[in-house]
């Protein structure tokens, strides 16, 4: 499920001799995903902007610490995810740590609404609208849950590198991802259940 | 109006994520899919949450670098223009 496989091909050495054809390669690579991780942590333009910059900066002047234990990859989404937690802190202080854990106060969730909307026509369901519900729905997570989805579903990470990319255990990241989905699956529900006959409140 | 989960089917939900990641053995595959053949409720559970992770990969599609982005990237790294980059891949 891994979509790394570009910069695994990069060659840690020339990285680390600060040779620029191979942070070209690793920018070639990643900031594509980099930009749309900070996108959906932060749902701003510039704060993914500055979550881009920063990453491979820091990327670019601490190449020599990174010891090679994980993939490249891996450092880089724990760099990207780590700045977007800062600038997260920075807007809101007193916002939920990301190494706070499931032992926390978030809670169970459980599927409240039981509506089969999968029958809609493709076009209902792949709506502007429907985007915004997901976005609304993603910025709705907590950080921590998030970070995990965003890892994991959108960036196509294995449960074991997002794990990694998070410095948390795989069950914690899989508590994490179920409740994300299960979160963002009742917000579309909400959404498609006016759209079926004999289901709206 | 809108019908709620039994009780019951929590377990099985907590499962149906492991289920849609492949990530149980075989005898828990026949276990959930002998009970999501049988229970409505959890069939429509199941079919959501897949579906809504499909949505939200599809959202994946519509973010793209703005160019001129990638390009403040490119010359805040001193990486020059973007040939060098495509020279590089």
């Amino acid at each position: 499920m891994s979509n790394s496989n570009n910069a695994e091909a990069i060659d840690l050495a020339a990285l680390q001799r600060k040779d620029k054809r191979a942070f070209a390669q690793l920018v070639a690579a990643y900031s594509d995903k980099i930009y749309r991780l900070g996108l959906k942590m932060l749902a701003n333009e510039q704060d993914a902007e500055d979550v881009l910059q920063e990453t491979f900066l820091k990327a670019y002047h601490h190449i020599e610490t990174f010891e090679g234990r994980s993939k490249v990859s891996t450092w880089l989404y724990r760099i990207a995810v780590n700045e977007s937690l800062m600038l997260i802190r920075k807007r809101k202080p007193t916002h939920v740590n990301l190494a706070d854990g499931i032992e926390t106060v978030e809670g169970e969730v459980i599927p409240k609404q039981i509506v089969d909307w999968c029958c809609l026509p493709e076009q209902e369901l792949m709506s502007k609208e429907t985007y915004r519900i997901i976005n609304k729905g993603i910025q709705s997570l907590s950080d921590a849950n998030r970070a995990a989805f965003l890892l994991r579903d959108i960036e196509g990470l294995s449960t074991r590198e997002a794990a990694e990319v998070l410095q948390i255990s795989e069950s914690a990241l899989k508590i994490r991802l179920m409740r994300a989905r299960l979160t963002l699956r009742e917000a579309l529900t909400e959404y498609f259940a006016g759209k079926i006959p004999g289901t709206a409140r | 109006m809108n019908k709620h989960l039994l009780s019951g089917c929590q377990e099985i939900i907590k499962h149906i994520n492991a289920y849609i990641d492949g990530e149980l053995d075989s005898s828990q595959c026949a276990q959930l899919e002998a009970h999501i053949d049988a229970c409505t409720d959890c069939q429509i559970v199941f079919n959501t949450l897949k579906k809504t992770i499909q949505l939200c990969q599809g959202d994946r599609e519509q973010i793209s670098l703005p160019p001129e982005v990638r390009q403040r990237l490119l010359d805040s790294l001193g990486l020059g223009d973007e040939n060098d980059d495509k020279d590089a891949q």
